[in-house]
């Protein structure tokens, strides 16, 4: 019997349909279940939080996505999800953010400056010790600079710590450290805060089989797939954590995220749209929604046409509908934004007025460039919740003042390929940082000043706070530096993202947060528990 | 000498059949080990031309142009590709396929998991729907035209209609989430432990698979079972009074072999095409993903060592369907 060629090519052709679906995967097979599901209206997040008395015990599943071959047990290289869990849970910063976006020592018993910011003094907290029993001592805190402000060690956040002179940090007794500065650098408490990177290591510490002060210890961990921790019992903390294990699964999607919630396999997934609010309620789970200060901006270069043109970066910023954007992506969760940054810092200048959305001036502005028929390519990609969503919006919102903007969607490591940082127009997202944090990497020539914003103004204005370490006197600063930021930076920040994170019905002990990151940036897993 | 020439005349065909069998393998492999080579050069320049390496991958959001340029020259991604490309398969041919780019583990080491839990479905879910599409196939064959054959050609016309994420989807709403609830709706296999240690995860994934590849193979042999029991030795052993199992089994079932084995052969290479869509539904630590896992992330060794481990299947099966036709009609191999 011979082939039959109609078969044959019927199924090359499908399986080609097929490998080509996969993209679309996730979007069809959504609607599928929420079809099938009663949709109620989203809810608010602390109306539904249940509590209740912690206890010990229970192993703790939580699913994330984003992972893959990069996950790492090295704290200061995290840049996924499950890297970050593995930093909150293995190790403990020397200093982070509160769920209140504020700074709080963990840690560390005191971070201060000198009177000039050329000096830092570190001392730790009394009676640390890593899971090995060994107790936490300065020389920890010599070797953990070392690590962290070596960009070679793949510490991510190196560049940041650039003025630190780690070559001349002195120990000054069992728990205290001085660490000189080569310029003055009164940021750098706020820096030690941001994104849980300044975690404790031990000296001689293995990435291949960490050792942390964390409330949980390394068990096994898979890159791409699975990390399972077991609880430190000697955890610095009193009671806590209350989890006997947590095990951390990475899935490719929402989708399949949702269904191993509603199937209990799993008891916490992680960093949802708002499309799955109503179906966790109807199959009796709940969902914390959180007001945050993260940001996924549109980023213009200012260095290059046609945005070098201050009108035309002005119109950008005046076409966007921030309500409507609000609740085309995220069904109304989340802040709308006045295009600056650091939101919950108490230096924040929240003087400046809200910028309005305003399509006629936006248009004249145009007219006044020269720009009426404005024609550009936007760069987007699945990077985060919503950046592909705030493209497509935003050219639509455009189109209504006369310009053009063709979406172009590629995958995450051609986003940040080559082309990186030189898009003329493009998006980014930014997890909540102090305004220090944030500003030295995206403002101040660098590190990443996707706008090429480069302001003379502006950088010796952040000079000056560099050398102003007394936090009220820097606040002047900042609120002039927000000023200018307001007016000419290719910034426009229509929104702060929510952060929806999804709960089994048993579940207690997380709140909501405004750091923008899943479960608090994981420090949730400290105090969660199962009722 | 006289042994020799006495088998030489007792069995004439016995000589010569081997050899056109065996010339075919070895014709085969050579043309095989060529299609590999091609692919192996075809993807590696793919790859190179997607934008973004392994080093953006690694460093994403933060790659500076100098971090960027030193975790290049350390991955030998500096090098030109003509280069890499000949360390790659230099390694390759001296039995070792390198290392992940993105976490420095060796490849064995990062895939022998994944390929584990990927052959095992492909073998479960093609033994049983083999198993049951052949069953089906020559049942309503020889009840054509009744209620059976009726229900199963339009249910195997439904089917092959949907999409597999459907299939997936469908079979999780009414077993896992929505209205029965006993069984998981994702299966994320333990790494580092083999998948029939939790079958429970792996029922809906087989099932899918299942649904997915019998209608194809029910209807090639249902329609080929029509035709043989149209012939005329089926006639003949009719007449000769055997009964209907009888005919069945012993002159029907050989005869539609060869063709059946050209639907099952493209049914396997299907399955390792289609057990993608399958993992990432439910997530299961498969090949697929890890392919989509290492092109994200421009891990040359691990898509090579992926890719040219399917090229290898495809070419294999190809051989093995067409090898197993030769074997099952005796007439082809003489004529030879």
């Amino acid at each position: 019997m011979q082939d039959h060629p109609d078969e044959r090519h019927q199924l090359s052709r499908r399986s080609l349909l097929q490998i080509a679906g996969l993209g679309a995967l996730a979007v069809p097979a959504s609607s599928l279940l929420a079809a099938c599901t009663s949709s109620g209206p989203a809810t608010t997040p602390s109306s539904g939080i249940p509590s209740g008395t912690p206890k010990r015990g229970g192993v703790m599943r939580a699913g994330v996505t984003g992972g893959g071959a990069t996950d790492t047990l090295y704290p200061a290289a995290a840049l996924t999800a499950p890297s970050y869990a593995a930093g909150a849970l293995i190790f403990d910063a020397l200093s982070g953010l509160d769920r209140n976006a504020q700074n709080e020592l963990r840690l560390a018993q005191e971070i201060t400056p000198n009177a000039d910011a050329t000096m830092w003094t570190i001392k730790l907290k009394e009676g640390i010790t890593f899971h090995n029993g060994k107790p936490a001592t300065a020389e920890d805190l010599i070797f953990t600079f070392q690590q962290v402000c070596d960009a070679k060690s793949g510490s991510v956040n190196a560049p940041m710590l650039a003025p630190v002179d780690v070559k001349n940090i002195k120990k000054l007794d069992n728990l205290t450290v001085q660490v000189p500065c080569k310029t003055p650098f009164s940021s750098l408490g706020d820096i030690m805060s941001t994104y849980n990177f300044f975690s404790l290591l031990p000296v001689g510490f293995d990435p291949k089989n960490p050792i942390g002060t964390g409330p949980y210890k390394f068990v096994s961990h898979t890159p791409g797939q699975k990390l399972v921790v077991s609880r430190n019992d000697g955890y610095w903390v009193k009671d806590q954590p209350y989890f006997d294990r947590v095990e951390i699964t990475n899935f490719p999607d929402e989708t399949s995220q949702l269904n191993a919630l509603i199937a209990k396999q799993v008891d916490t997934i992680t960093s949802l749209t708002a499309a799955s609010i109503p179906q966790l309620q109807s199959a009796g789970l709940y969902s914390i929604s959180s007001k945050t200060g993260g940001w996924t901006p549109i980023v213009m270069r200012t260095d290059v046409a046609p945005f070098n043109n201050p009108d035309v970066v002005q119109a950008m910023k005046l076409l966007v509908d921030r309500e409507q954007m609000l609740k085309v992506i995220f069904n109304g969760e989340g802040q709308t934004a006045n295009d600056l940054f650091g939101i919950y810092d108490p230096a924040f200048n929240s003087s400046i007025p809200q910028r309005a959305h305003d399509p006629e001036k936006a248009k004249s502005l145009l007219k006044k460039a020269g720009a009426e028929n404005l024609t550009i390519d936007i760069t987007t990609s699945a990077i985060a919740i919503g950046t592909v969503q705030l493209a497509t919006v935003f050219a639509q919102q455009a189109s209504m003042v006369g310009a053009t903007v063709n979406v172009k969607t590629i995958d995450p490591s051609a986003f940040f390929g080559p082309a990186w940082l030189s898009r003329p127009l493009t998006v980014d997202f930014w997890a909540y940082a102090p305004y220090f944090g944030q500003a030295v990497q995206s403002n101040y020539p660098g590190m990443f000043d996707e706008t090429h914003f480069d302001n003379k103004q502006w950088n010796s204005l952040y000079e000056k706070s560099m050398r102003t370490p007394d936090a009220s006197a820097r606040t002047a600063l900042v609120h002039e530096m927000q000023q200018i930021e307001w007016d000419n930076i290719g910034y426009c920040i229509p929104y702060n993202y929510p952060q929806i994170d999804g709960f089994g019905a048993n579940v207690r002990g997380a709140q909501p947060s405004k750091v923008g990151y899943p479960l608090n940036f994981f420090a949730d897993l400290k105090t969660m528990y199962f009722a | 000498m006289t042994t020799h020439m006495s088998t030489q005349t007792v069995t004439p065909t016995a000589s010569r059949r081997s050899h056109p069998l065996r010339s075919m393998l070895l014709k085969r492999s050579a043309q095989g080990v060529v299609t590999l080579l091609v692919v192996s050069m075809l993807v590696f320049w793919a790859t190179q031309l997607l934008p973004g390496n392994a080093a953006n991958a690694v460093l994403g959001k933060s790659a500076t142009p100098a971090t960027l340029a030193a975790l290049e020259e350390h991955l030998g991604l500096s090098k030109p590709v003509i280069v890499q490309y000949w360390s790659w398969l230099s390694g390759l041919l001296t039995g070792n396929p390198g290392s992940s780019l993105i976490n420095g583990d060796p490849v064995g080491v990062v895939v022998s998991g994944r390929i584990l839990n990927s052959a095992f479905l492909l073998v479960v879910a093609g033994v049983i729907g083999t198993a049951i599409a052949v069953s089906a196939g020559m049942l309503a064959a020889s009840r054509r035209d009744r209620a059976f054959d009726h229900t199963s050609s339009i249910t195997a016309l439904v089917v092959t209609a949907l999409p597999e994420f459907v299939v997936a989807v469908v079979l999780i709403l009414i077993f896992s989430t929505q209205v029965f609830k006993i069984l998981p709706a994702t299966s994320p296999i333990n790494p580092g432990s083999p998948p029939w240690q939790q079958p429970t995860l792996l029922v809906l994934p087989i099932i899918t698979l299942i649904i997915v590849i019998v209608p194809y193979m029910f209807r090639m042999v249902r329609a080929v079972t029509i035709e043989t029991l149209e012939s005329d030795y089926v006639q003949t052993a009719r007449l000769k009074g055997l009964s209907e199992p009888e005919i069945l089994l012993r002159h029907v079932l050989p005869n539609i072999v060869p063709a059946s084995v050209q639907a099952v052969g493209l049914t396997i290479l299907y399955l390792a095409g289609g057990v993608v869509v399958v993992e990432v539904v439910f997530n299961y630590p498969g090949v697929g993903q890890g392919l989509v896992q290492a092109v994200a992330t421009r891990d040359i060794p691990v898509i090579q060592f992926l890719v040219m481990l399917l090229a290898a299947f495809y070419v294999a099966v190809n051989i093995g369907a067409d090898f197993a036709t030769l074997v099952a009609t005796p007439k082809r191999r003489v004529t030879r």
